[in-house]
């Protein structure tokens, strides 16, 4: 549904922008796209529902051309810009009326589809959008992106700044809705919902470093990953790193996670030399990388 | 010495209890994490604290004021940083550094030391005349944070300071709230990151204006028999009946 | 068709929501009328004058009487010399001095000197109109003057068409029009469209199958019937509030008008695609917009007295067609054939602007 051959485009202001993207999305897949702030999403985006031009490289949807089709294309899909694009004085029930007209459609048309997340804004439907919270924005901005049944559906960001528990709601929906055979292509910062993706690309400054399934992309990973335990948290963040087999090593929540070098002695060493420093209740066993791991190591150039 | 002191603080909009009753107390030099899902109370909350909102009932001190009556003499000993805004975009970075300093009253020759020993701290020292704009977002917020914490405030407020930030930035930025946080100025995070919850001392979860649990973060685990911080989070926040 | 309608309903929620500013677009044409009519009037009422009567015969008594009666002056003092009219215009005391010589009757080439201040020379320059028609058209000196000469023709004879009270409220009151029929077409159409570029709602719009030429046209025709709104009132106003009436044909002027909205809208959209912040689109409309509106369109001040680089420039407003052709429609009563010129200036404005804006405008971001 989405084809993204060798795309590049310069900002001549910052310097962002996009410098050789290539991926492609199927029917019914949710691709995720994952990275920082200024990585590149919102612009691959821009280009993909046809806002931007490309420099160089050539991108389709629905099998149209971004530069040739662009009205076409506009009718066929979805797009949820990354800042919340609907109009803050109108009310819930005005704002997906007027966007149903603007496609041509009226809300019972397509009602099946977002009945799930229409539900859940429609105690609120008379207060008007900007008094809305931002779990509930987001819900109102993907009913009104797909109220036209779209084929694709483009969505930069949608939970960034949401809480947790409505980012898992949230999720749950995308699942639901894939399943009627919508292509998504969803961006995020947040590395931890990488997992609810089919397949991601990790992207960074313009470029994405690595594209495949969540658990493909672990494997890939190479270097030994250890979780670590103590009670001096933070001490322990520095001790770790100046050991001598130690590749890096981060803050994961409650524990830390240090990747191993090439040849580095064995881990019984790591227990003895932060016994040899003081630490109690040192607590280290093997894990498996996340995505974030593999992000910050393979974002390490 | 308690930073923050409330007592059944509350906040009424009309009919609608932003903050209901809320005490609890943050200790000096501590990291505090303030958690909770959006619309839950804690923006109304922070901005009480910060002497910008005036609560409906209950008492409040904050580095030792009162909320109601001090709240100039508050906003002299703390910082503020967000994720919206922080520093100007338009301006150079040593211009925003100096112009921070300026409004909380560094002399000159401290200024002029304290923007060296920042510049080089965060690896800057080559972007001293770069427009903050055109800084990668993960460098903005962190000069953000060193630069609300220039005057060395008693306590300082982060909201969602590591929205959208890369990975390694992120840890970058946690290293330089330990490192505040060692100099003894008590931190107040919010964040949406449930293993940064795992980084601070103590953590609270508001849930419709209310403080739902209060500790920390393995006693909570302990207590909801939960594997990490964000199915403690997912388990307390799905109670919220205002889905405002 | 659907579609265009319920963008055009969306528009009006903007409108009606934002309460504060409709507000002050309904009453700025009322208080700027009443502004214009009372606070800044142009007219010159009362103005003290001193008379100098060297000849003090029956002659120079009745003009003196004559200016005394009329609306325009009042008599501040009787001087007894040169030197105390000129104290008394040292202090301000007087705007004009008339100085009658000896025996004026008897003089072959009778001469009534007229001194005015001309510090303010627009004043100046009324006031010694004002005297001098006064004096011409006096039955005493058409009497004993001009026949004594028998030189009737001399004396000039001004008749006042159109306004023969000269009131000011003739010439702004197609100011006004002009003014806010450009505020409210070109400023509110341009934020209005930046608006939607800032919030990120252009973004939406623009990802649709909606066709931008309808986003534009929604966006605008708002504004268009506000501003008939507003032309209503004035009309009104100056009908039942300063005796303006509507001399020509009332179709006629509303489709000037309305052809003077369709310009404003075209430069509002004009701005609206060359900038990307409502306050830029604010500061635009005002500085480029309204000043000119108010500087070059002969609205305050005659475009006839300007530098010639500024006349030329004059050409380019349209508020000074505008103004022209509803002065010739409203205060004259003059038919389709007396306007085409300025008609055909504004359709050409609008074909232009049209162009160029649709060029601008952009299908992406």
């Amino acid at each position: 549904m989405i084809a993204v051959r060798n795309l590049h485009k310069t900002y001549t202001r910052n310097g962002l922008g996009l410098k050789g993207i290539s991926l492609t999305v199927k029917a019914g897949e949710l691709f995720g796209l994952i990275g920082p702030d200024g990585a590149g999403k919102t612009t691959l985006f821009r280009i993909l529902a046809t806002l931007l031009l490309p420099d160089k490289g050539s991108a389709s949807v629905c099998g149209l051309d971004v530069v040739k089709d662009w009205r076409e294309i506009r009718t066929r899909v979805g797009y949820m810009p990354g800042r919340f694009s609907l109009y803050q004085d109108l009310s819930v029930k005005e704002n997906l009326t007027f966007f149903a007209t603007v496609f041509n459609t009226t809300l019972k048309e397509n009602y099946e589809l977002i009945r799930d997340i229409y539900v859940q804004i429609e105690p609120f439907k008379n207060r008007r959008a900007g008094k809305l919270s931002g779990g509930m924005k987001q819900k109102l901005a993907l009913c009104c992106a797909l109220i036209h049944r779209p084929d694709v559906l483009f969505l930069d960001e949608p939970t960034t700044g949401v809480d947790p528990v409505s980012r898992v709601e949230f999720w749950d929906m995308l699942h639901r809705l894939k399943k009627q055979g919508i292509a998504i292509l969803v961006s995020t910062p947040y590395m931890d919902e990488a997992s609810r993706c089919d397949r991601i690309a990790l992207m960074r400054n313009g470029s994405c470093f690595t594209t495949g399934t969540p658990d493909m992309i672990r494997q890939s990973f190479k270097r030994p990953v250890y979780s670590i335990r103590s009670d001096k948290m933070y001490q322990l963040l520095g001790d770790i790193r100046s050991w001598t087999g130690a590749y890096s090593c981060y803050a994961f929540g409650d524990s830390h996670h240090l990747t191993l070098k090439d040849n580095a002695p064995d881990i019984a060493n790591l227990e003895t030399y932060l016994k040899g420093k003081g630490y109690t209740d040192v607590f280290i066993h093997p894990i498996e990388p996340s995505v974030e791991d593999c992000f910050m190591e393979l974002g390490n150039d | 010495m308690h930073v923050i002191e409330t007592d059944k603080l509350t906040k009424r909009f009309g009919d609608f209890t932003a903050v209901d009753r809320i005490s609890f107390w943050v200790e000096s030099g501590e990291i505090f994490g303030f958690l909770g899902a959006n619309g839950a109370g804690k923006t109304t909350a922070m901005r009480m604290f910060c002497g910008l909102s005036v609560p409906t009932s209950g008492k409040a001190t904050v580095a030792g004021y009162d909320v109601y009556r001090k709240s100039e003499q508050i906003k002299k000993h703390i910082g503020y940083m967000s994720q919206k805004f922080s520093l100007y975009g338009d301006l150079k970075v040593w211009e925003n550094i100096r112009l921070f300093g300026g409004i909380y009253g560094l002399s000159s020759k401290r200024l002029a030391d304290k923007t060296d020993e920042l510049l080089h701290t965060l690896n800057l020292e080559n972007e001293r005349d770069t427009l903050v704009d055109s800084l990668p977002l993960g460098w903005k917020q962190k000069l953000a944070f060193s630069v609300a914490i220039i005057h060395e405030p008693t306590i300082v407020f982060l909201d969602e300071p590591t929205g959208g930030v890369d990975p390694v930035t992120r840890r970058q930025f946690w290293e330089l709230i330990y490192d505040a946080s060692a100099r003894g100025i008590t931190i107040f995070v919010t964040t949406h990151y449930m293993d940064e919850a795992e980084y601070c001392n103590r953590i609270s979860i508001m849930v419709d204006g209310r403080i739902e649990a209060l500790d920390k973060p393995s006693v909570l685990k302990e207590m909801y028999h939960a594997g990490n911080m964000n199915e403690v989070f997912q388990s307390l926040a799905r109670k919220a009946t205002r889905g405002e | 068709m659907k579609q265009f309608l319920s963008f055009i309903r969306k528009e009006f929620y903007h409108i009606f929501r934002d309460v504060r500013t409709m507000l002050i677009l309904l009453i700025i044409p009322v208080i700027l009328i009443i502004l214009f009519g009372y606070a800044i009037s142009t007219e010159i009422k009362s103005s003290p004058i001193a008379i100098l009567d060297y000849s003090r015969d029956n002659v120079t008594n009745r003009l003196a009487e004559q200016l005394q009666a009329s609306e325009y002056f009042k008599l501040y003092k009787t001087a007894g010399s040169y030197e105390e009219v000129e104290t008394l215009f040292r202090q301000d005391k007087i705007r004009l001095a008339i100085v009658f010589p000896a025996q004026l009757s008897g003089a072959d080439e009778p001469a009534i000197q007229i001194l005015a201040d001309a510090t303010n020379p627009n004043e100046a320059t009324a006031l010694i109109q004002y005297a001098t028609a006064i004096i011409s058209t006096s039955d005493i000196v058409v009497r004993n003057l001009a026949t004594e000469v028998n030189q009737p023709g001399v004396i000039p004879a001004a008749n006042l068409l159109y306004n023969p009270q000269m009131k000011g409220a003739y010439n702004f009151v197609p100011g006004v029009m002009g003014l806010i029929l450009m505020l409210i077409c070109a400023l509110m159409t341009s934020v209005g469209i930046v608006k939607e570029k800032e919030m990120g709602t252009m973004e939406v719009l623009l990802v649709s199958p909606l066709k931008p030429v309808y986003i534009i046209l929604a966006k605008a025709t708002p504004y268009l019937l506000l501003s008939m709104v507003n032309i209503a009132t004035i009309l009104l106003l100056s009908r039942f509030l300063l005796d303006v009436p509507v001399a020509g044909n009332l179709i006629l002027l509303i489709s000037i008008s309305i052809l003077y909205a369709l310009v404003s809208l075209c430069l509002g959209l004009l701005i609206s695609t060359v900038t990307h912040t409502q306050q830029a689109a604010m500061l635009i409309s005002g500085m480029a917009l309204m000043l000119p509106v108010m500087l070059l369109s002969g609205m305050i001040f005659p475009v006839e007295n300007m530098p010639w680089i500024l006349r030329v420039l004059s050409n380019i407003v349209p508020a000074k067609w505008y103004i022209i052709a509803v002065k010739n429609v409203m205060i004259k009563g003059l038919g389709m054939a007396f306007i085409w010129k300025e008609t055909g200036i504004m359709l050409f404005m609008i074909l232009f602007l049209i162009v160029v804006s649709v060029k601008r405008f952009k299908i992406r971001l």
